[in-house]
């Protein structure tokens, strides 16, 4: 069974502001027919200055986890679900979008957001992205934190892409693996910290310990959560990003 | 079709090397990343006829400049400023972060060969990205600000071409601005069509470093999606 922790917390740039968190985050088990669960976890982040920014991040999180939920009611094979499954799913967010902006093309940037997904089965593990932030996993105990997809930057820091860009379908990159046993997705809030730009890698220094105190806690998820959410508003979080971030770990327990 | 685990489902047993005394997240370690970079390059015209009052006022402005770099601790360390002046074309002052420029103190002589000058300050800055690239560096859009009181007295056509590719390509930003006694239509030829000269009101350089400063502020902590705000230039003549 999977244990599961996740939090957010808005950046110290939005103090003093009426903007709250624009990251949004969730999970979901999934039990298929073959009575196999399946941990699905969404993350997005909420373009900086769009209008509704976080409607749009909540928008992607909620359709995500139905969408996947849909799929994995029918079965458990991740391979069941095509690449072109997943494309659509991500053509009919916007569609959707667009329809929240009262069909008015020039006003969709309003919900502007990135996506995060990791479908993790029972040996099978499918992750979906656009824009930036990052999904690491590892498949056991004595393996390396992988960077599944590396954040999708532009030639700048400052830019990404958005579930809401005109090339946001062909934009979504996937990545596949086996059964893995740890996961972490992050927002690009944290970037700086989980990822090594220059090894161009997960920084194990960062997972290693994450996963640690998921997996060998004694206390509940809850607590967990609450926990995490301390380390997300420390003064050693914010002396390295000003920016909103929100955290999933997940780890398969024995 | 939302529920806990069931049993049925678990993995086999696995043993984590890592177990050891727990420290819980106070043993998450942050890695150290350099922090992302945004070239600012100044190509300076310190030709004869900027000789007395404009120069010295030019030195005050890149003095000003550095001052309020220095006042915003995320632009003392993402801004780079490299200084080109002509003529003759001279580097000098190469990419180097705000925390360690020093403001040269600039000297009027000799013509306006423009043209090489931003031939060569466009290479230089290329040559500042392949660094970033191959050290895990990652970038900010880069400024490159033209400052001339005259026409060049060299060929500009292949400088103006390499201007409107490396815009069109979102390379750099490229601003010109014009001093008293500028020819404009030359600077407008040069200057990206979608951001014409400006031009500068009388000798108010250390308003207009001032501005940049401000702009360097808000860009070097813009994030994906957010708007940069640029202040309003306050340097700016009212005459067309």
């Amino acid at each position: 069974m999977w244990r599961v922790v996740d939090a957010r917390a808005a950046g110290t740039s939005h103090r003093g502001s009426q903007t709250g968190c624009q990251d949004r985050q969730a999970i979901r088990r999934v039990v298929s027919p073959d009575g196999v669960t399946t941990l699905v976890s969404v993350i997005s982040d909420g373009a900086g200055s769009a209008a509704r920014a976080d409607e749009g991040a909540q928008a992607v999180v909620d359709f995500l986890l139905d969408a996947a939920t849909t799929a994995l009611t029918e079965s458990s094979d991740l391979d069941a679900i095509a690449d072109t499954t997943i494309h659509s799913w991500f053509a009919r967010l916007r569609d959707l979008l667009r329809q929240r902006s009262a069909g008015d093309e020039q006003r969709i940037g309003d919900f502007s957001a990135t996506a995060l997904l990791a479908v993790a089965g029972h040996h099978q593990t499918l992750c979906a992205q656009l824009g930036d932030g990052a999904i690491v996993l590892r498949t056991g105990p004595d393996s390396p934190f992988d960077v599944a997809i590396w954040p999708q930057n532009g030639e700048y820091v400052n830019e990404t892409t958005f579930v809401t860009d005109p090339g946001a379908v062909e934009a979504v990159e996937l990545y596949r693996c086996d059964q893995i046993d740890d996961l972490i997705l992050f927002s690009d809030g944290l970037e700086r910290v989980a990822i090594d730009l220059q090894a161009k890698a997960a920084f194990g220094e960062f997972c290693v310990p994450l996963v640690r105190f998921v997996r060998e806690a004694s206390d509940n998820e809850q607590a967990l959560a609450e926990q995490l959410q301390h380390f997300l508003e420390s003064d050693r979080i914010n002396a390295r990003t000003d920016d909103d971030k929100s955290l999933i770990v997940a780890c398969r327990l024995p | 079709m939302t529920s806990t685990d069931p049993a049925a489902t678990l993995p086999e047993q696995r043993s984590y090397s890592e177990t050891g005394v727990s420290g819980g997240l106070s043993d998450v370690r942050l890695a150290e990343n350099p922090e992302p970079r945004c070239a600012c390059l100044l190509l300076l015209d310190t030709s004869a006829s900027m000789n007395g009052e404009p120069i010295r006022e030019l030195n005050n402005g890149l003095l000003t400049f550095k001052e309020e770099l220095m006042s915003d601790e995320l632009a003392s360390k993402r801004v780079e400023v490299a200084v080109l002046t002509f003529g003759p074309p001279q580097l000098v002052t190469d990419f180097t972060e705000a925390t360690s420029f020093q403001p040269p103190t600039l000297q009027a002589s000799g013509d306006t060969p423009m043209g090489a000058a931003v031939a060569m300050g466009l290479d230089r800055l290329q040559g500042r990205k392949r660094t970033y690239d191959a050290n895990g560096i990652t970038r900010f859009r880069p400024w490159v600000f033209l400052i001339t009181d005259g026409a060049p007295t060299d060929l500009w056509g292949t400088a103006a071409q390499l201007v409107r590719d490396g815009e069109a390509r979102g390379a750099f930003s490229f601003y010109a601005v014009g001093v008293k006694g500028a020819n404009f239509g030359i600077l407008n030829q040069i200057a990206p069509p979608n951001r014409p000269a400006a031009q500068l009101d009388g000798l108010k350089f250390r308003e207009l470093f001032s501005w940049l400063s401000k702009s360097m502020h808000a860009v070097s902590r813009s994030t994906p999606g957010a708007t940069v705000n640029l202040s309003t230039p306050g340097w700016l003549t009212t005459q067309s």
